[in-house]
Order: structure tokens, then C-alpha cells, then sequence
């Protein structure tokens, strides 16, 4: 006859999985408020955006594809309140994917925003005068190339456009005009390339990552570094928590579905750290409680 | 009114996370279905870009926009291909050096500033007193742990006695980072994990047309397909237990 803990060392994983499953189907079934404390790291990549001056050019970096739902949310969340401030918007992609990307969200995005002319006037954006997607940044000349001169490396947008007659391109013809980068970013190239080739050359430029959980603990050090001023990063969105935490500081909650995502991840994270504590018990137990091997 | 393709979208796309999920249980011919699919999609997809990236980026400029200049640089790309040759295998070279010195170039001017040079300023620059008591034992973790860590990779020097504790303790900080790491990974996996659950239960906060799978409403139909799915997990577990059981009283006619 084994032990209690002697079974639960030998439980069959997939029980686990089952009462993973379930622990996080039952707060998306019955969704409950809970509160939600916003992060300085959140909050700095909202203030980077709001502090922008009108007529201000942001460069959004859709580095990721489309199996990244914890970036695709701080994707929409960030997309919307640059649309909503007076602000022009330039869309890139180091993954090939990011365009599209970029497409679907600003397909079914709220397009009303401030004027960046005249910052008082609400308006609709439009694509090509507030907003253009330059589309897959393919290569790395071609990273060095738009910074300096956008008409001499490109020839069409994302759309089939004829990159010559965007007025935005006309206004801003090269990323060097951008005040800031962000980058959302599933892995390798990512913003550590906009960091090399784009800080390096404009001290000026701000630089925010939206980041998956996996890779936040590397860009601290750099968020460390942006904060005081040298090339780094001034913000970081983590993980769906990040894009929660931005969707709140927005004011538009259910824009990207991350805050109702939160109690399920509250509810597996319990139940992951009772699984951890539970398997060390069976652990230690079974070392010092008589039945050691 | 709701598009039934739409709906059918939804149901695909929940019948494709269930295939890949029903893995957990065991291997089996629906996860390689959508384990085939994926990678006959990602290839095809990847083919398709790269020719539009092609056209419109080599053809076009060429043809209409008098950009000879481009022919000489895809001359020399097509020397990858030679790398299939014995003969004329040193072409091969000729891109791959042009691409590594262009690169080594690049990096050596822009890597030292931004990745070397401006974190060494910032750990020289932080003030190792915060506004707060939580600042100030993150600044020392940065600061001391930096060091530290760069002392445990001295590998031509080797500490002894009290020193010793020193790559140690720099070893514990690598592993502390390696911690941090790892509780964000189950974290990001758990995120992916919540939104294909919010998917297959047909929440209506999952972002239906921002990921561009039918719209709220189509959504709502998805427990449908999720039924269907956990009746065939069902099926799965029913046959298995079913064979198991056959193949016990089957080993056991045999011993008898």
C-alpha cells in the first residue's frame, strides 16, 4: 500500500492538464471583477505615449506572428491610444507576419482620434495622411535604409501603394523624424536591432518594448538604462498582464480581452504554485519520511 | 445577422487548438493532422512572401523603375545557389563574405554602443540609493549582481578559499535571473494557454476580428464545436479503455 504522497508523486500529468483546464475555463465562464495593480514598467510605456507632443511620428514594430497572444493584446491596446492622441503613426515588421498583423487590428479598430493638426479636433483617421504601414522590414539594409531616407529603400507600402504618393511618407520621409519606437517583440529580431541601428544614431528617439513573459527579464536592464537616459528602453509591456494593465490605463476595458484573461491567470497560477508546493512535500517526504531511496 | 462562414471559421479554427491539445492526452492522427497543416502552411507561406517580396522589391524596380543597379547585387545572391556545386563552390563565398562583413561591420559600430557601452554607463551612473527601500535593493541587486555574475565567467583565474565565494555567489545570481526567467515563461505560456480556452469556450472578450477569426457573434457559436471535440476525447478515452482492458483479459487467458 503506498503512501498519500507516494501517489501523488506518480499521478498521471494529465490530470493535471484536466484541472489546469478547468481552472481556467471556470473565470472565463463566470467572469468577476478583480483589481489590478498597474506596474511602473506599464505605466512609463503609457506616459511615453501620452507626454508625445501633437504632430509627434510613432513607429510601431509588430515583431511577432501570429501565434502570440500575449503580444497581439498590448498590440491593440497601444495601436488605439496612438490613434486616439494626436499623433502619425508609421507600422513596421521585422517578422513577416507583423503586417498583417498590424492589418487585422487596425481593420476593426476605433479610428477616431485627435487631429494632429489640430489637437482639439476629434476626427477619423486615415490611412495614408495619419497613418501607413510600411509593411516587412526584410533585411537589415534595409532597417538602416528607412531611417534615413524611406522613398530610396521602398517602393510600395503594405497595401500595394505606391509608397511616393502617401502624403505621410511625404511629411515624413525617413524614421529618423519618429520621437518613438515600440516594439512588440516574440523574440529574434526584435527591439535590440531598433536599439543598434536607430538609437545609435538619434540619442533623441524613445524606445518602449511590449515584451512576452518569457523575454521580459532581459530588457530590464535596458529599461534600467533607458531611464536614465541612455540607449535602453523607457517602458515595457509584459505579457498579457502588460496589455491588461494598459487596456486599464486607457480607460477602454474589453478593448483586447486581457483584463477578463487576468482571474484565470490569477486562478492557475494558485493552483500552480499548491501543484509545486505539493510535489516538493511528496519530495521531501519521501527522502526524510522513512521511505528515502 | 451572423455570417455562417463566419461560424465556420470559428469552428475550425477551435476544432485545430482542440487537435493540437488532444495531444495531452497521447499522440494520435488529429494532433499530426494539425501538426502537418501548420507546417504545410508556414512553408507554402513562406514561399508566397519571399516571390511577392521578389517582385516588388527586385522585378518591379528592375523592369520599371530602370534600377539596373539591383541586377549586379541579385547576380551575386545567386551565388548561394552554387553551394550545390563541387565545381564553382567558391562563388558560394562570395555573398556569404559580403553579407559577414557587411554584418561584422555593422555590429561592431552599433553592438559596442548600445549593448556594451551605454549598460556600463548605466550601472556606473545608478545611484544605489532608491526612493524607496524595494528601489534600493533592486539598484544593489544590478549593480553587485553585474559584477558578480561577470567574476563567475573569470575561467583564467582561479579563486580560492574566501575569494571562492565570490564566482559562487555570482553563480546564485545567474540562477536567481534564470528563476525570473523561467516563472515568466510559465506565465507567457499560461497567457497563450487562456486565450485558446477563451477561444473554444466562446468568450465574447477573446478579440474575434482583431485576430481575424469571424466576428463576437460567430464566436458565440464556438461551445458548439468545443462539445463536439470533448465528445471525441471522450471516444478516444472509451476506445482506449476499452483495448486496455482486452489486452489484460487477453494476457490473462494467456497465462491461464
Amino acid at each position: 500500500m503506498s503512501t498519500w504522497y507516494e501517489r501523488l508523486e506518480n499521478i498521471d500529468p494529465r490530470w493535471i492538464y484536466l484541472l489546469v483546464y478547468i481552472v481556467i475555463a471556470i473565470p472565463i465562464i463566470i467572469p468577476l471583477p478583480s483589481p489590478l495593480a498597474i506596474t511602473p514598467y506599464t505605466r512609463d510605456a503609457f506616459e511615453a505615449v501620452e507626454k508625445l507632443p501633437p504632430g509627434s511620428l510613432v513607429v510601431l514594430s509588430f515583431d511577432y506572428s501570429g501565434a502570440n497572444p500575449e503580444l497581439h493584446p498590448q498590440a491593440i491596446a497601444v495601436l488605439r491610444h496612438v490613434v486616439r492622441r494626436p499623433l502619425y503613426i508609421y507600422i513596421v515588421g521585422m517578422w513577416s507576419d507583423g503586417p498583417v498583423m498590424a492589418d487585422q487590428i487596425w481593420k476593426v479598430i476605433d479610428k477616431t482620434g485627435y487631429d494632429p493638426e489640430d489637437p482639439t479636433k476629434l476626427i477619423t483617421k486615415e490611412y495614408g495622411k495619419h497613418i501607413v504601414n510600411l509593411g516587412y522590414l526584410a533585411t537589415t539594409a534595409l532597417i538602416v535604409g528607412v531611417y534615413d531616407t524611406i522613398t530610396k529603400m521602398m517602393t510600395i507600402d503594405f497595401y500595394g501603394n505606391s509608397i511616393d504618393s502617401l502624403p505621410l511618407v511625404k511629411k515624413f520621409d525617413g524614421i529618423k523624424y519618429a520621437s518613438l519606437v515600440i516594439s512588440f517583440a516574440a523574440g529574434s529580431p526584435g527591439p535590440a536591432t531598433y536599439l543598434q541601428y536607430w538609437a545609435t544614431q538619434n540619442p533623441n528617439m524613445k524606445f518602449v518594448v511590449g515584451s512576452p513573459g518569457v523575454s521580459a527579464p532581459g530588457f530590464m536592464p535596458y529599461y534600467e538604462a533607458g531611464k536614465l537616459g541612455e540607449i535602453g528602453y523607457v517602458g515595457v509591456i509584459i505579457s498579457m498582464r502588460g496589455a491588461a494593465e494598459y487596456e486599464t490605463l486607457l480607460g477602454e476595458i474589453g478593448l483586447t480581452g486581457a483584463v477578463a484573461a487576468l482571474n484565470a491567470q490569477s486562478a492557475v497560477h494558485y493552483l500552480l504554485v499548491v501543484v509545486v508546493i505539493l510535489g516538493n512535500l511528496g519530495y521531501y517526504l519521501r527522502k526524510y519520511g522513512g521511505g528515502g531511496r | 445577422m451572423v455570417n455562417f462562414t463566419d461560424i465556420l471559421m470559428v469552428w475550425i479554427s477551435v476544432f485545430l487548438v482542440f487537435c493540437v491539445f488532444s495531444y495531452c492526452y497521447r499522440e494520435n492522427p488529429l494532433f499530426r493532422l494539425a501538426e502537418h497543416l501548420f507546417v504545410g502552411l508556414s512553408v507554402g507561406y513562406g514561399i508566397s512572401y519571399d516571390l511577392w517580396y521578389f517582385k516588388n522589391y527586385g522585378y518591379l524596380p528592375v523592369v520599371y523603375q530602370g534600377r539596373y543597379d539591383y541586377l549586379i547585387w541579385m547576380l551575386i545572391g545567386l551565388g548561394y545557389y552554387f553551394f550545390f556545386s563541387r565545381r564553382y563552390f567558391w562563388l558560394y563565398r562570395l555573398p556569404i563574405s559580403i553579407g559577414i562583413g557587411y554584418g561584422t561591420g555593422m555590429a561592431l559600430r552599433s553592438v559596442i554602443r548600445s549593448d556594451l557601452i551605454g549598460q556600463i554607463n548605466t550601472t556606473i551612473k545608478l545611484s544605489l540609493i532608491g526612493v524607496d527601500p524595494l528601489t534600493t535593493l533592486n539598484r544593489f541587486v544590478i549593480v553587485f549582481g553585474t559584477m558578480l555574475a561577470v567574476v563567475f565567467f573569470i575561467f583564467t583565474l582561479e579563486l580560492k578559499g574566501a575569494l571562492s565565494y565570490i564566482p559562487k555567489t555570482g553563480r546564485y545570481i545567474i540562477l536567481a535571473a534564470l528563476g525570473a526567467s523561467f516563472g515568466n515563461t510559465i506565465m507567457g505560456r499560461e497567457s497563450l494557454l487562456i486565450q485558446r480556452i477563451q477561444l473554444m469556450m466562446g468568450s465574447k472578450y477573446f478579440p474575434w476580428e482583431a485576430a481575424g477569426i469571424g466576428t463576437v457573434e460567430a464566436g458565440s457559436y464556438a461551445w458548439i464545436m468545443t462539445l463536439i471535440c470533448a465528445a471525441i476525447l471522450l471516444y478516444m478515452i472509451y476506445t482506449d479503455h476499452v483495448k486496455s482492458r482486452r489486452a489484460a483479459a487477453e494476457a490473462t487467458a494467456t497465462g491461464n
